[in-house]
């Protein structure tokens, strides 16, 4: 049946019922759905790190000053996106892409001092199947490994874009997927490196 | 509710705060949770060092990625997922730890 | 109103690529239904092994055990991801949330469309797996390790490509519904018409947006653990190997904490559409809104710490199996209390038996015969004894048929008109309900029969068991197969009546069923943009014969 001869409202635009853009809500459901990937991986890590005290000792040969460099690495990568994103906000492309490139850098040397990493640790024959424990450890750092690859793809599409002035908004999504992907390193640096 | 999402690319509920500021504190967190890693102390170096992870993941949350400022409906997603991760691991842990698998050789 | 374009895009554009939800739940829809027959293919052709065990089977040869543990496998794995995740969740998910919140389309179209093809190709790396050296994967629909993972140590990759390419597709597959979830959240969030408060929606949006928030919860450590089996098969690490420090048990942890949120997934979108449908044909307000809706979330809260129920007689912890038992059997509280109010809505109503109301109706009343055996297996002690006999295989076969088959077929036979345009045949749509349902249950009841003489499941050939080729177990092992071959022929009724009314059905009228929720407001089949104005929302969706009314239906955009 039709009733459209009984609309009394302004039908001229898409009513949105919450202030929240679609954008950023979706952003948190994918972050949202990224935490029990990664939580369900580093709960296992845990379970087994329990039941493998000796573990404590192989966890000593990862480099815990190389991590540290990554934390700090990531932790500035961070700020760079978010200020990108407060630049956007102002209408500030020069700053925004600016601030895009040194996190798309960052994120680049994080890969890099990550490779030197595993380089040295394969030389010592510690691959992924010398035991359990690097088997977690090549398991969770290459997902991490694999998301930041994906999170510098993503800022370098929103960077293209930004820098002719389009989907502005789109920044502060990268942002908040790259902010996710360094929140991730946060619990794997001590984890894996610190409290071996 | 009045405005669309077609004209209003980015909702401004969100106050920028000042974040080299956070970045400083999280810089000072991390020195700190190194310091820590070196001291002697095993236990109280296991929980302070995930205690200052915990707090770090916390700054990034909710100032960098802004989700102070976004409705209780977000938290809930993001504190519901950390909720079934509790759920798994202490569901699974009993049979990781307590009972003991014995391998035939 | 950008969507709504003058330029018409060409063939591939409105019927393939098309970013419209409609075209894409259509699309979810019909792959669903053909991997469907595959599904059942398969099932005949175990059916017959099982019944005349040996003996060269019509219209496929004769069957080897490897192949019989692939064709288990692999009709459970269809069955379950290819068939009713996307014709339950993605499909009537796509079809219908846009139209029944009012808006154009989903939030994300492309996404939409990425999220389709995505599970395409995932059914083209499913069924591509049959073609591999070594046929398709063989370890069972759960992927178990050791025999998943550890079986392959020593062979070489190439060897166990099908279960590599089964752990692919998989993931592909929950790579489109993660991202198909999603759209659905934020468009049920973001994009209700002005006036569709929470309390007003269908209850089948709230059903469908619980389903996705489970998936979207438990999927997290499944995709976890699927990397780490992957790497086992592949790299041969040990995350699954007690001799390397690993457990197997973890995956069944990992799988299960999934698995059962995966049942919870697929039940509510089809409880939502038996109450749509129930609520309608009884032409009453469905009975207790509310006391569902707080059901629903309680059993989306819980079904996260009753998954290890199906690990009982894998060797738990005792103390976590009376701990799960009990969250087990607190579970069934809340689906009691929706089969209820189901029950609560028929009761003096001017019920219409048509053929979506039979298939609802034989859907509530297959589904409390799963679900009362479920309580059954949901104690460990019992459990144990019946877990791996066929008892089992009947449980489940009677909680997910009626779900799957009974809830998707009476949703498929109700919104057929709207998204179609033609009405089907009710006398063909009433034959075939009859024959399936006689068929389903001469099939899935002697297992039950079986599975408490002991009948052990995953056999292929139970003549070297003396007590379990006695004649009257024998002779239910053949009613249940031929009861199986009627079930499947009894579907080809299904598709004539699809594909004649398709073809030359009597044109649908906007409403033919004068049921209140907004997609009925639009023409059949809804135009591309749905909505032309944009509806306002006045009411629930649950307003039939409510007192001074000429009709006995209140739309809920009609002032």
């Amino acid at each position: 049946m039709d009733t459209s001869d009984t609309m009394t409202h302004d039908v001229a635009s898409i009513p949105a019922m919450s202030e929240v853009p679609r954008g950023r809500i979706a952003m948190w459901w994918l972050v949202a759905s990224e935490i029990v990937i990664f939580g369900g991986a580093v709960c296992c890590y845990l379970m087994f790190r329990f039941r493998h005290p000796e573990w404590g000792a192989l966890a000593a040969h990862t480099s815990t000053p190389m991590g540290a460099l990554n934390t700090l690495v990531l932790l500035t990568s961070s700020l760079n996106m978010v200020l990108a994103h407060s630049a956007a906000e102002r209408q500030d492309i020069r700053a925004a892409c600016r601030n895009m490139i040194m996190a798309m850098l960052l994120g680049c040397v994080f890969l890099v001092v990550k490779a030197i990493e595993y380089t040295a640790e394969i030389r010592q024959g510690y691959t992924i199947t010398a035991d359990l424990f690097w088997s977690f450890y090549y398991l969770l750092t290459g997902l991490h490994a694999l998301h930041v690859i994906a999170g510098v793809t993503a800022i370098f599409f929103v960077m293209l874009s930004a820098s002719k002035r389009r989907h502005l908004h789109r920044v502060e999504m990268a942002g908040i997927y790259w902010h996710l992907v360094d929140i991730v390193w946060l619990f794997l640096f001590p984890l894996l490196y610190i409290a071996g | 509710m009045q405005e669309t999402i077609e004209q209003q690319p980015v909702a401004n509920y969100h106050r920028h705060v000042n974040y080299i500021k956070i970045w400083a504190i999280l810089l000072v967190l991390l020195i700190v949770s190194l310091i820590v890693g070196m001291i002697g102390y095993q236990f109280f170096a296991v929980w302070m060092i995930f205690t200052i992870a915990v707090v770090k993941a916390l700054m990034v949350v909710a100032y960098y990625m802004h989700l102070l400022w976004e409705p209780k409906f977000l938290w809930l997603a993001v504190g519901f997922a950390v909720l079934c991760l509790f759920f798994l691991f202490l569901g699974v842990v009993p049979d990781i730890l307590l009972v003991k698998l014995q391998l035939a050789h | 109103m950008s969507t709504h374009h003058a330029a018409k895009p060409g063939f591939l554009g409105r019927y393939v690529f098309s970013t419209d939800h409609k075209v894409i739940g259509l699309q979810y829809l019909i792959t669903g239904v053909l991997m469907a027959f595959i599904g059942g293919y398969l099932a005949y052709v175990f059916r017959m092994q099982l019944a005349f065990p040996g003996n060269s089977i019509p219209g496929f040869g004769e069957l080897v055990p490897q192949q019989y543990n692939t064709f288990v496998t692999m009709h459970g794995t269809i069955m379950i991801f290819w068939v009713a995740m996307p014709v339950l969740l993605a499909g009537f998910g796509n079809l219908l949330i846009p139209l029944m919140v009012g808006t154009e389309d989903m939030a994300f179209p492309t996404l939409n469309m990425l999220s389709y093809w995505v599970f395409f190709l995932s059914t083209v790396v499913l069924l591509g797996s049959f073609f591999v050296p070594g046929s398709a994967f063989a370890g069972g629909w759960t992927a178990y390790p050791p025999l998943s993972a550890d079986g392959y140590v020593g062979t070489p990759f190439w060897d166990g490509l099908g279960g590599h390419l089964w752990i692919l597709a998989v993931a592909l597959e929950f790579v489109a519904f993660l991202m198909g979830g999603i759209n659905f959240l934020v468009t049920t969030i973001n994009m209700r018409a002005p006036g569709m408060k929470w309390r007003r929606m269908p209850i089948i949006l709230w059903m469908l947006v619980i389903a996705v928030l489970t998936f979207v919860f438990a999927v997290g450590p499944l995709i976890a653990g699927a990397v780490m089996l992957l790497l086992d098969r592949t790299l041969h690490t040990g995350f699954y190997n007690p001799a390397a420090g690993g457990d197997p048990i973890l995956f069944q942890h990992l799988f299960w904490f999934f698995g059962h949120p995966e049942v919870y997934v697929l039940l509510l979108p089809s409880l939502g559409i038996i109450c749509e449908i129930i609520s309608v044909f009884s032409r009453k307000p469905l009975f207790g809104y509310r006391a569902i809706l707080y059901s629903t979330i309680v059993a989306g809260v819980l079904s996260f710490v009753v998954w290890a129920h199906h690990q009982f007689i894998a060797g738990i912890d005792p103390r976590m199996s009376s701990f799960f038992s009990i969250t087990t059997i607190m579970i069934s509280i809340p689906f009691a209390i929706v089969i209820f109010a189901c029950i609560a809505t028929l009761w003096r109503g001017s019920i219409r038996l048509t053929t979506p109301m039979l298939f609802a109706l034989g859907a509530i009343a297959e589904f409390l015969i799963g679900g009362v055996t479920g309580i059954y297996l949901g104690s460990s002690a019992l459990d144990i004894y019946a877990h791996d006999t066929y008892f089992v295989v009947a449980h489940f076969h009677y909680t997910l048929i009626p779900v799957v088959f009974f809830g998707g077929l009476a949703g498929i036979y109700f919104w057929f008109p709207k998204f179609v345009g033609r009405t089907t045949n009710e006398l063909l749509g009433k034959v075939h309900f009859w024959l399936t349902t006689i068929s389903f249950n001469c099939a899935f009841l002697p297992l039950f029969i079986l599975g408490i003489a002991g009948q052990h499941r995953r056999v292929f050939d139970y003549s070297a068991f003396p007590s379990l080729m006695a004649g009257e177990l024998t002779m239910l092992r053949q009613i249940a197969t031929y009861a199986v071959i009627v079930m499947l022929a009894a579907q080809i009724l299904f598709v004539v009546n699809v594909v004649i009314s398709f073809l030359r059905g009597p044109k649908a009228e906007n409403n033919p069923w004068q049921a209140n929720t907004l997609e009925w407001s639009v023409a059949s089949p809804p135009p591309h943009g749905n909505f032309d104005p944009y509806p306002a929302v006045y009411r629930g969706a649950y307003e039939y014969s409510a007192p001074g009314r000429s009709e006995d239906w209140w739309p809920q955009d009609a002032p």
